[in-house]
């Protein structure tokens, strides 16, 4: 039998091998970072992916920051220095002065508006993503002067701060895009960051190296590779064999591998973002509620959390995340147990009468995603259910014919909405596209519009604490299995942190944030 | 000569244009490209506006018609994912995979030609046995398997290379003894059952009853022959060094045309992946014509077997 890759490094691990070479460290103050995937473009607004997100960071600065190492969500002063709401839906924001842009230019309200009003009000399909994700509920930039604008928004909205701290939030060069177009500013973007591209091949490598035009403390490394390195096992090797510094998403069963290294350092961590299966309410086989609980209760999360993470990932109990502070007052809730009798009794209220259910799951796009799907296969069938495992290489456009899907819920920002709102909102794919059907639950509207829209960050709290146990318990529109866990790998001699309040993948590299050496 | 010529020219672009025909089929099946836009797909009226953007809302045989007209004015097309001139992206590739796959293809004839020769003059002593099993290992050890276990032995062992990356000569060495294994191997099997066969031929005994030293026989007369159709089998193996290529640049974190491709095959990029699969088919049939052409004129016998 030939091994797997997952064999051959633990082979060589356990050989103690792996230790004893070792070609040329990098220059000083440079940081090769090994990533999993990549990104097409570097659009600031248009990219929303996970690829990307791990490198905007260096490039691009919002009006708003949000603190990385408060426990708690801590807004301070970015692009802009001040801001005041001057009406329910308006709020004013004075510009910084003197702020360059990477293309040489100073930043000014145009550039603001340039920016915003292209996901606040996108013509451009390309920006859609955003605006559905984040934007919605923003109406359009004013101008007032070269260092003022307004923001104006549909409805009173007590997550502008949370939404204008998003790197797709994030300020770019009106003239750059006037002058060169979309497409090629979006491969050679002029933000305001602590870093400038210096290269950049798309899918492949960027390079990017200190802005010395940068209006906060200079970068602290001269220059980031951010170099895609897809194989795992070569990840594994080129961090061992100094070829990079640093790399990203160790699943737990490799960082056994690298823990007997003194040279290397693992910063483990278990994001803020839930590995689901949603269920199609539209479909007539999942169509009633009751199966719908009923196939979340036959679930042994705790199980799944030891077989396939090494305890490592952190069972959901319902739409919150432990580690994130904004849900630290709802840990007491606890609406997934694993509960066999339950669901039996559930599946027998509901009339099933051993209709077959296809679980879809994409073959490779979340890790451990296959053998989390066989095993809730196998789950499902303990309590009675026929299950047919369906690997797809992708899901096709037409949707309406799947029961389930995978999908992650990550936190894109930080507030208690910051996991539910993008993915669950009127214009998520979900609503458009009928799997997720709040118009059949009638109190459901009142209780997001509370949470969503409310003021008093108490009340909301607890309006939240409403909202995820109606939808858990009463309308069940997906199963939450857990917060999967990774690490970062890196040179021991780096000092760096995970960073608190951003989305997960962020990979922030500025003053304060990493030290070598 | 000429109407030899000229079919295999007609054959040629026949096989061009099917292959086109199946890469534009065979992109649109595996869904729309953006359905991989976001972790969970875009709303149908996003969707609808970014297809209309790149003109996949039209029926098919419009934009396939619509690609062939712009393949004829030279227009390659632009990507969807990366939104910049298809032929751009893999002029910028082009260099590393033809370095990767020009250091393997010397590699292939500068060790598969003598380990051929070995298995065949020392058949059945162990110089044979051992070059028989290292031809057999090449070709039996898949390219992801045979890149890691160079990689964690010569990088993380010995030190010697980088594993990762393309910035000079030291870079290439891993990657390409990966790529050259399989068909090196081919090329040894090959090279030592044709001389096996002109080892035992009359003319080699004729060439012995005269008196020829054994390594003259050998090493000039009987190699001189069992090289010509390995050199062929090089040629037939192009392809397949290039299409290896795609795997090792995965392995070995590479930035040539292989990874320009899978990426294109994982975002669905329409444009990118069809001009790569018509490079590919052009650089394949190209090799095989110039195999025949050379053949046919150094063997009159298959010019004159084409049938009229």
């Amino acid at each position: 039998m030939v091994p797997t890759r997952r064999e051959v490094m633990t082979i060589a691990a356990a050989a103690g091998l792996s230790g004893l070479g070792g070609a040329a460290k990098a220059a000083p103050l440079e940081l090769r970072v090994g990533v999993a995937s990549h990104t097409a473009t570097l659009d600031f607004q248009a990219e929303t992916s996970n690829a990307t997100a791990q490198m905007l960071d260096c490039l691009v600065d919002t009006l708003i920051e949000v603190d990385t190492t408060s426990a708690t969500p801590r807004y301070l002063p970015a692009l802009a220095t001040a801001w005041t709401r001057i009406s329910p839906t308006v709020t004013e924001f004075r510009l910084r002065e003197g702020v360059r842009l990477h293309d040489g230019n100073i930043m000014d309200a145009a550039d603001v508006a340039f920016s915003l009003n292209r996901v606040f009000r996108p013509t451009e399909p390309r920006y859609r993503a955003s605006y559905g994700r984040y934007f919605y509920n923003f109406d359009r930039v004013e101008i007032v002067d070269p260092l003022t604008v307004r923001i104006v928004t549909l409805r009173p909205d007590p997550l502008l701060e949370a939404l204008l701290s998003c790197r797709n939030a994030g300020i770019t060069s009106r003239r750059q895009a006037e002058a060169i177009g979309l497409d090629r500013a979006a491969q050679m973007p002029a933000g305001t960051g602590p870093y400038k591209v210096a290269r950049f091949t798309p899918n492949a490598e960027l390079v990017v190296e200190r802005f010395d035009g940068f209006w906060g403390k200079p970068a602290p490394l001269e220059r980031v590779r951010f170099i895609r390195v897809p194989e795992m096992a070569t990840r594994i090797a080129a961090l061992l064999n100094q070829d990079i510094d640093f790399a990203v998403s160790i699943p737990p069963d490799q960082q056994k591998l690298l823990r007997g290294h003194k040279s290397i350092r693992l910063v483990p961590t278990t994001w803020p973002m839930f590995f689901i299966y949603v269920l199609n309410m539209s479909h007539k086989v999942t169509a009633d509620a009751r199966l719908r609980r009923a196939l979340n209760l036959a679930i042994d999360r705790k199980a799944l959390s030891r077989g396939l993470w090494e305890g490592q990932a952190i069972p959901a109990h319902a739409h919150y995340f432990e580690g994130f502070g904004g849900h630290d007052a709802l840990h007491d809730i606890d609406l997934l147990p694993f509960d066999p009798a339950a669901a039996r009794r559930l599946l027998a209220e509901a009339g099933y009468r051993g209709e077959e259910i296809r679980l879809s799951f994409q073959s490779k796009y979340y890790t451990y995603g296959n053998l989390a799907a066989q095993a809730v296969a196998e789950m499902w069938q303990d309590v009675g259910v026929k299950v047919k495992l369906e690997q797809l290489e992708a899901f096709t456009p037409d949707v309406s014919q799947y029961m389930t899907r995978d999908w992650s819920n990550p936190m894109y920002f930080s507030d208690m909405m910051g996991a539910f709102d993008p993915h669950w909102s009127a214009k998520s794919w979900v609503t458009t596209e009928r799997w997720f059907r709040p118009d059949l639950f009638p109190d459901y509207a009142a209780l997001y519009d509370a949470v969503r829209y409310g003021a008093d960050p108490a009340q909301r709290l607890a309006d939240y604490r409403r909202l995820i146990t109606y939808a858990e318990t009463v309308m069940a529109p997906w199963i939450l299995l857990y917060q999967p866990s990774e690490a970062f790998a890196m040179r021991a001699d780096i000092a760096w942190e995970i960073p608190r309040n951003v989305r997960p993948y962020q990979l922030p590299f500025r003053a304060g944030q990493i030290r070598i050496g | 000569m000429g109407v030899f010529l000229r079919r295999k020219l007609l054959r040629a672009a026949v096989t061009v244009a099917m292959v086109l025909l199946l890469a534009f089929a065979g992109a649109r099946l595996s869904g729309s490209p953006f359905d991989m836009v976001a972790d969970g797909g875009l709303a149908a009226e996003d969707r609808a506006a970014l297809e209309a953007e790149f003109g996949l809302n039209r029926p098919l045989p419009v934009q396939f018609a619509f690609y062939v007209a712009q393949l004829a004015q030279g227009q390659f097309g632009r990507s969807i994912a990366q939104r910049r001139p298809v032929l751009t992206i893999y002029a910028e590739a082009a260099p590393v995979t033809l370095r990767l796959a020009g250091a393997a293809l010397l590699i292939t004839v500068l060790a598969g030609v003598p380990l051929g020769v070995a298995a065949a003059v020392f058949e059945g002593g162990s110089i044979g046995r051992m070059a028989a099993t290292l031809a057999m290992l090449g070709n039996a050890v898949p390219h992801f398997l045979m890149g890691l276990l160079l990689a964690l032995l010569f990088g993380l062992v010995l030190g010697w290379l980088p594993i990762i990356g393309q910035g000079g000569w030291r870079n290439f060495v891993l990657p390409s003894f990966t790529l050259a294994a399989g068909l090196t191997a081919a090329i040894a099997r090959f090279v030592a059952a044709e001389l096996r066969a002109a080892l035992a031929a009359d003319f080699i005994r004729t060439a012995r009853a005269g008196g020829i030293g054994e390594a003259r026989i050998r090493f000039v007369l009987a190699l001189r022959n069992a090289l010509l159709p390995a050199l062929t089998v090089v040629g037939l193996h192009l392809g397949g060094l290039l299409a290896g290529s795609l795997i090792i640049e995965n392995v070995f974190a590479m930035r040539g045309i292989g990874q320009v491709f899978i990426g294109a095959v994982q975002q669905r990029d329409y444009p990118v992946l069809q001009f790569g699969v018509m490079a590919l088919a052009l650089v394949v049939v190209a090799a095989n014509m110039v195999v025949d052409v050379l053949y046919a004129w150094a063997d009159p016998r298959i010019r004159r077997a084409q049938p009229r």
